[in-house]
């Protein structure tokens, strides 16, 4: 069966099989399609939306970002003037090992040093206070036991021995946490400090 | 020095600061997306009305101030093409909607009414978008600024939360001077202004800030008044940080009034309820074209009810009685502005300055009619008998140099005014894998620095810098604390942070795919003019700040 064109008088006669070849061609060469808009981009390579979802699920699937054991680290975080915020990971071979050292319990302790921010690079002046943790946590929430201004923090995550000394696996950067002598207080009072950001407590739509 | 002679007594001065700011939700390997929509209902309802506000303004030749801050991801998004297109085809199928309820409402006239409201509100915002503007708001935005009325200031490039980024200054350094570089190639100048994200600030933000040319941020009002020295005028006058950048802090009493839940105006019975839209309440086979996919119920933007009251029947929405009680919820807040710069008159040795910062996006998206509310603050403001003047904090700067020198303390605004919101048992696991790659992007930047890229190269370390940016958002971390779209967020977090792993891997192993790059650069298409090598720390000035 051939088909005529429905205009202009055209003497051009299609088969449904030359239909269904431009029909394809075209949608081959002219599907809607992306390309990058970054500058440098000498060769335009041309991407549908489908093929972009398949690499993008691709990459999300086989690179999805892990934490690092490989380096010790321990990092602190100001949260508000009553508390911090570690994190950690102690390396493989502290992560696995459960061998107790000779006169030191198997507890691990996170150590936190504080000291007053003119002294803050003077480590011998600080005073500090221990905080057990279990062997597969990875961070904590550090609650400072009298919060007060302008102190400096640093931590330390080892194990406490019988003789009262400290084996150090890692220690931490220096933070400041943050005055409060207004928002703080006042909303541990219960006071009408406005909490809110916005009417709703959200953004948009979020 | 006193120059209280200046304004006659009981004078000073508001500032109004709307932030407008939207995390990158930009998706063309989908054919639509629900996430997209977030930006195209702040476009229909929040920031093409308050262009309407301004070229009316403009219009009566109103003598008013107002700041805007546009964040980049924000700025990014309002010029770009695919989103621009998508926009319309969002707008016309909010008129077909709209169209059908005249229709569907034909035997019940108050609510027809109302739909005959919509259709003319979406053809009022069709009309500014597509004829007043060609698409482009910024161009508008821009346009105003001309006039000397209203300030543009930018944010961080990608609203990232600097308090808890501030692990790598580098990483901080970044964010704001992309986020202002961004701004410059939109606007075509610098900002003056910075708005810290989520006023996140800690001490030695504003080293940072005066590096990148900046001469004002805001603070919440404990930013200043647990500040290093007291502050002699309270929150009513900006402090200095001794290196010429200032500090103006949130006034806790203008901000309550529209802010609270409780107290605030946006909750008066009047007012149109913003959680009744018929998106969710009618048929499903009827309201399928107009929600995501034709199953899942959304927001349509159409809604009938007013806020009415706790534990009432929800009664219908009266636009002409919530029109009047924004003007007289509008009159009620330049009274009250005016008795507060009457009090603070007596005790300050300068003009008293109220600022007012808000997020753009509750005006008219979550308070529908407020942008009504602000045209007439606007307007009421700048009657010669208001007492009140408006002023930009750049020309308050400039009238009124801040002398008192302390620096702020490390504040947020929102829930308890501290990074807690950002860093909770909800969220706190994405801080050692952002960590871990901005370290990765420093040090790839760090060991190229001398060797002789190729293009291809050039591209996949820039692309990652992206994918960084991306990641760093602080949107992520407060929606998967406030429980809401929790999905997406994880989700935007992990993409991104998978896409630098891939980068950074490829880089590596010299194996860069250039379909895959190609594809990442089509995805994440921000910032075309980025520079890996700003990642470098001895470029950049400072780097991690590892343990021990």
């Amino acid at each position: 069966m051939m088909f005529l064109h429905s205009g202009y008088n055209s003497k051009i006669n299609l088969s449904a099989k030359e239909m269904l070849e431009i029909s394809q061609e075209i949608s081959r060469n002219f599907t809607p399609c992306y390309t990058s808009c970054i500058p440098e981009l000498i060769q335009k390579i041309r991407l549908s939306p489908r093929e972009l979802l398949d690499i993008g699920e691709e990459i999300g699937r086989d690179f999805a970002p892990k934490p690092s054991y490989n380096t010790p680290e321990l990092m602190l975080l100001p949260v508000d003037p009553g508390h911090l915020h570690a994190y950690w990971n102690l390396g493989e071979s502290r992560a696995t090992s459960s061998e107790p050292d000779n006169d030191c319990k198997n507890q691990l302790t996170l150590r936190i040093y504080s000291q007053s921010v003119e002294e803050s690079t003077d480590i011998e002046t600080a005073s500090w206070f221990d905080v057990a943790i279990d062997n597969p946590m990875t961070h904590q929430q550090v609650s400072l036991p009298r919060p007060v201004d302008d102190m400096a923090y640093s931590a330390a995550i080892g194990k406490c021995c019988a003789d009262d000394s400290f084996i150090e696996f890692v220690h931490s950067n220096m933070i400041h946490a943050p005055r409060g002598r207004t928002a703080w207080h006042q909303d541990h009072e219960n006071s009408t400090y406005c909490l809110g950001k916005n009417a709703s407590g959200l953004g948009i739509s979020k | 020095m006193m120059t209280k002679s200046l304004l006659s007594a009981g004078q000073g001065f508001l500032s109004i600061i709307l932030h407008a700011h939207l995390p990158y939700v930009r998706h063309p390997e989908h054919d639509s997306f629900f996430e997209e929509n977030w930006l195209f209902e702040a476009m229909t309802e929040c920031y093409l009305p308050l262009i309407g506000v301004l070229d009316r303004l403009e219009s009566d030749n109103v003598d008013y101030r107002l700041t805007l801050s546009l964040s980049p991801t924000l700025m990014s998004m309002l010029r770009d093409d695919l989103l621009q297109s998508r926009y319309l085809e969002h707008l016309h199928s909010r008129l077909e909607l709209a169209e059908k309820e005249i229709i569907r409402t034909r035997r019940q006239p108050q609510f027809q009414k109302l739909a005959r409201l919509y259709r003319r509100f979406f053809l009022n915002v069709l009309n500014t978008y597509q004829d007043c503007y060609q698409g482009d708001l910024l161009a508008a935005f821009q346009k105003h600024q001309a006039t000397g009325k209203l300030e543009l200031i930018t944010t961080a490039a990608t609203h990232g939360f600097l308090p808890l980024l501030n692990v790598s200054e580098t990483a901080v350094r970044n964010q704001i001077n992309l986020g202002i570089a961004t701004f410059k190639s939109n606007c075509g100048h610098a900002p003056t202004g910075f708005w810290l994200p989520e006023c996140g600030y800690y001490p030695g933000l504003e080293t940072l800030l005066a590096d990148a040319g900046i001469k004002y941020f805001f603070v919440d009002t404990h930013g200043v008044m647990d500040a290093s020295q007291q502050p002699r005028n309270g929150v009513y006058a900006p402090i200095a940080c001794g290196n010429g950048v200032a500090a103006f802090a949130r006034d806790p009493e203008s901000s309550s009034q529209v802010w609270s839940t409780k107290e605030g105006y946006p909750g008066d019975s009047d007012y149109r309820e913003y959680y009744r839209d018929i998106g969710f309440e009618l048929d499903a086979d009827y309201i399928a074209p107009y929600i995501l996919d034709g199953i899942t119920r959304t927001n349509t933007g159409i809604k009938y009810h007013r806020v009415t009251g706790e534990n009432l029947p929800k009664e219908i929405y009266n636009p002409r009685q919530a029109l009047a009680k924004a003007y007289e919820h509008a009159q009620d807040f330049i009274d009250k502005r005016q008795r507060q710069i009457g009090l603070l008159g007596a005790t300050m040795d300068r003009p008293p300055i109220i600022v007012a910062p808000y997020d753009a996006e509750l005006f008219g998206h979550w308070w529908f009619e407020g942008t009504h509310w602000l045209e007439c603050v606007l307007r009421l403001a700048s009657e010669k008998t208001s007492g009140v003047q408006l002023i930009s904090c750049s020309d308050y700067l400039k009238q009124q140099p801040s002398t008192q020198v302390a620096t702020p303390s490390a504040s947020t605004w929102g829930e308890q005014g501290y990074s807690g919101y950002w860093i909770n048992e909800t969220n706190d696991w994405i801080y050692p894998l952002l960590h871990k790659a901005e370290l990765e992007m420093e040090k790839l930047a760090r060991v190229v620095q001398g060797l002789t890229l190729t293009p291809l190269q050039t591209r996949a370390l820039n692309q990652a810098a992206r994918s960084i940016l991306l990641a760093q958002a602080s949107d992520w971390p407060f929606i998967m604390k406030s429980g809401t779209t929790i999905d997406y967020a994880n989700k935007r977090i992990t993409d991104h942070l998978a896409r630098f792993n891939y980068l950074h891997d490829s880089f590596r192993k010299n194996r860069i795919n250039e379909r895959y790059l190609t594809a990442l650069e089509i995805m994440d298409n921000i910032f075309p003019h980025i520079d890996f090598r700003d990642y470098n720390p001895s470029r950049a000035g400072a780097g991690f700040k590892s343990s021990v």
